[in-house]
């Protein structure tokens, strides 16, 4: 195999995606230390780390990213839960089974601009059927556009109906994984179903939740579309997680090189918590 | 044996369970595509409204009068050539990663992840200053390059995931029969590696047609994509209720079949090959 040269096969594709991909990268990066208004006559000036300094005090900036941070956690948590308990679901082989993956995987398909003008027809006051009911039969006032605590769960709850079945479908493959001589051994031994769940099923499947984490992580923190349908970032900012952020700040005041420094330090803190979490899948593989 | 009762009481539990995480799925979607036949009447009725009499026809005002036929044959010509364009790259670039210990393998995967993870919302300055500097603003070519971030990260690993259980001892046999590497490739590789091929092409294209935020920030009125065209129901006049429920179901229903039939590739193909679906 030796006298094929694996490079010719490599440059295309690598070549495309360097272009795409670190071409703006450093552009970007070149950009956050100019000043430069868009809408404005004046070309960009150099400024040094004007920006990166009224980054690290500007409230917004930072309130997004802790709300960003508290929503994929919060996310994946739940759906980590609640897909654990889905796998087992599936793991039963029922009858129909076939029929209920294949409605499981149908939000995976959707867009997400599309999910989000679905939930905001389920949920939006005066329209939606959820909090009619709510208010209806429990008496909840569940506004999504007045209230920041509702707006925040909803976000969750439309989060969760989109990726729990990506959730469920991998812990499914890791728990399909586990062979079945331990399980056996484990019933004859009288282990009972929780002790099995701790001892013999989550160190087994501890390569898909790292995996779970991973990407469903990274995904949740750099949301964009389907809040930008759902909320657009409010109320008053409740639901401006740091894409939605960065977005209607770009939007609003045309600041081309402060936005390229808070796009520089998003891309950093996702490449390095992308690195560790990916450290972890990879150790916990081998 | 017989069933004990337990068991019997456990099963109805079971199937219960079963039914209302399906309903629990399936309710908006069925919501939405009943509010894109409901009337404003029925809409703004105060209290759910569930058989939507009289019926109205709002998939006739965006689609015949508004031009949103023109956003959405915008979505597949753009979303088509997103497969064009990726699939044959990551082809080739999945069979080297595949075949040969290529020095920085490990980096380069990582490196590929991040495109794949990374916020978009980062990358939509330079993105659209580049697009601009090289006239391919509001162009679908422009965003064709711009979708293949996550696009050729997603067909590579999915690609390599599937050449990495075609055996190599046929390209072996192959080379020491003195065939040439492009035939090598076109006559004994990529038969085996359809199905893989296939996969991640209707991935690709799933992506790409679902994309929002390039879209929105890299296309004008002539190469809009129908996901974009699905916010300017939102007005500072109020929302359009059954045309933003059409478009959606529009929007979503070529995805939605694509992935009802071939499911079992959408979850290895999320997880970059990671897992088998």
């Amino acid at each position: 195999m030796a006298r094929l040269r694996p490079w010719y096969l490599l440059l295309p594709g690598v070549g495309l995606l360097a272009f795409i991909d670190l071409a703006p990268f450093f552009y970007g990066l070149y950009l956050s230390f100019n000043r430069w208004i868009f809408t404005a006559p004046q070309p960009p000036t150099y400024n040094g780390f004007d920006n990166y300094k009224f980054l690290v005090n500007d409230s917004e900036f930072l309130s997004s990213f802790t709300r960003g941070v508290l929503f994929a956690f919060t996310g994946v948590v739940i759906q980590l839960l609640i897909g654990l308990g889905t796998a087992f679901v599936m793991y039963r082989r029922f009858r129909g089974a076939a029929i209920f993956k294949v409605i499981l995987t149908l939000p995976l398909a959707i867009a997400p601009v599309a999910v989000g003008s679905m939930w905001r027809l389920m949920m939006y006051p005066g329209i939606g059927p959820i909090p009619y009911y709510l208010e209806h039969f429990l008496g909840i006032d569940w506004n999504i556009t007045a209230n920041s605590d509702i707006a925040f769960a909803t976000t969750i709850i439309m989060d969760t109906w989109h990726w729990l079945p990506l959730v469920a479908l991998i812990l499914l493959a890791g728990i399909a994984a586990v062979p079945s001589d331990i399980l056996e051994s484990a019933d004859v031994d009288g282990v009972s179903n929780l002790q099995k769940l701790r001892h013999v099923f989550l160190p087994l499947i501890k390569y898909e939740v790292a995996l779970v984490v991973l990407l469903r992580g990274m995904d949740a923190f750099r949301i964009f579309d389907e809040i930008w349908m759902l909320t657009a970032g409010g109320p008053g900012g409740a639901t401006r997680y740091l894409s939605v952020s960065l977005y209607t700040m770009i939007l609003k005041g045309w600041d081309i090189g402060y936005g390229a420094a808070v796009s520089v330090i998003f891309l950093y803190v996702i490449i390095v918590v992308c690195w560790v979490l990916y450290q972890a899948v990879t150790r916990v593989s081998e | 044996m017989k069933k004990t009762k337990r068991k019997v009481v456990f099963d109805v539990f079971f199937y219960l369970l079963v039914l209302l995480m399906a309903a629990a799925i399936i309710f908006p979607i069925l919501w939405t595509a009943e509010t894109s036949i409901k009337g404003k009447q029925s809409i703004f009725a105060g209290t759910p409204q569930w058989w939507a009499f009289p019926i109205e026809n709002n998939y006739y005002r965006p689609f015949v009068i508004e031009g949103y036929t023109r956003m959405l044959w915008n979505s597949l010509s753009m979303a088509l050539g997103c497969v064009i364009l990726t699939v044959p790259l990551a082809f080739l670039a999945a069979y080297a990663f595949s075949r040969y210990k290529i020095f920085g393998s490990p980096t380069m995967y990582f490196w590929s992840l991040t495109c794949r993870m990374g916020p978009e919302a980062a990358f939509i300055i330079p993105y659209y200053l580049m697009m601009n500097r090289l006239g391919l603003y509001d162009n679908t070519l422009g965003l064709i390059l711009c979708y293949s971030l996550f696009n050729l990260p997603l067909a590579i690993w999915l690609m390599k995931s599937g050449l990495d259980v075609v055996p190599r001892e046929m390209d072996e046999a192959a080379l020491v029969d003195g065939c040439s590497i492009s035939k090598l490739l076109r006559y004994v590789v990529l038969p085996m590696a359809t199905p893989s091929i296939a996969a991640a092409s209707i991935l690709v294209f799933i992506f790409s047609w679902n994309e929002y935020l390039f879209a929105s920030v890299l296309t004008g009125l002539r190469a809009r994509t129908i996901t974009v065209g699905l916010l300017g129901f939102i007005t500072t006049v109020g929302i359009r209720w059954g045309e933003m429920a059409a478009v959606s179901m529009v929007a979503l229903i070529p995805t939605l079949v694509t992935v009802a039939v071939l499911q079992k590739y959408i979850v290895s193909g999320l997880t970059l090959g990671a897992v088998k679906g």
